[in-house]
């Protein structure tokens, strides 16, 4: 009964898109750690386009909603070669990072405020209140 | 474990950034020292970085002994390659009281040093944030379930 409630496509999307995210913040840390390295190139994690594709083969026809379980994938880490590099080669750019990291942590923030609320709402059923 | 993975990569920059800063440390505390054990003046060092691809950790270690794939990208931070002595020509300064009329300084540009060390400095600096960043998404994760 909870595989019911819990291998819908929705909450499966959330979870895929709090991985993604979780990979993306590792490629930031790797990008930020490595800004003085000669010759490094910047990491990059664009899961969202793999994730919709994911959610989107498992569409409900009908209704538009994601119905099934969204088929596993793995977020995926590809560098960034056409960037401005600097003399050293290097391509990181601090501050963009800077904003990425912001960007990458609030994206999870909310997604982990969805999931507790889907979860809290589950148990407000299950205790009948 | 993502994010357990993010603080290692990021504990990795700050180790080296540190390191590059007591290598400059060293840098301008000799700045005047002519001489060493090698009767030279004291050579600038500089410090060297790398990516680390993985593979010298104990997990990597084990998945490639255990022959398993791993769902991670592998690796990730930066190590220090090595740590690399100046081979720019020391400086020569006019010495009337020294037999060969100049005295040899080492070859370090002390504004050189003192940007060095604001760059390591901000390294240093974003790493930081990134690890605020992570504890700040662990956090939130653990929430989930609660109350």
């Amino acid at each position: 009964m909870l595989d019911r409630l819990l291998n819908t496509g929705t909450f499966q999307a959330a979870q895929g898109a709090l991985d993604g995210l979780s990979a993306r913040h590792a490629a930031i840390a790797d990008n930020l750690a490595n800004v003085n390295t000669p010759g490094y190139k910047r990491k990059e994690v664009p899961f969202e386009d793999t994730l919709a594709r994911a959610v989107k083969d498992q569409t409900s026809q009908c209704t538009g909603a994601a119905s099934g379980p969204v088929r596993p994938f793995t977020p995926c880490v590809t560098r960034d070669t056409d960037s401005q590099a600097r003399a050293d080669g290097n391509n990181v750019d601090i501050e963009a990072e800077m904003v990425r990291l912001a960007d990458t942590s609030l994206r999870y923030e909310t997604l982990t405020q969805y999931v507790g609320g889907f979860f809290s709402g589950l148990k407000a059923v299950i205790n009948a209140k | 474990m993502s994010i357990a993975r993010s603080l290692q990569i990021s504990a990795s920059g700050l180790t080296a950034e540190r390191l590059r800063m007591d290598v400059i440390s060293n840098n301008i505390a000799n700045v005047n020292t002519t001489q060493t054990a090698a009767g030279t003046p004291y050579r600038r060092q500089h410090v060297i970085f790398a990516a680390s691809e993985g593979g010298s950790d104990f997990p990597s270690a084990l998945r490639s002994a255990a022959g398993m794939r791993s769902s991670e990208p592998n690796g990730g931070g930066v190590r220090v390659a090595s740590v690399e002595a100046d081979k720019g020509d020391f400086k020569r300064v006019k010495d009337p009281d020294s037999p060969t009329g100049y005295t040899l300084l080492p070859n370090i540009e002390p504004v050189m040093e003192m940007v060095d060390l604001i760059t390591a400095t901000r390294a240093y600096d974003a790493g930081v944030t990134a690890i605020g960043a992570a504890k700040q998404m662990q956090q939130k994760a653990l929430e989930i379930g609660r109350g």
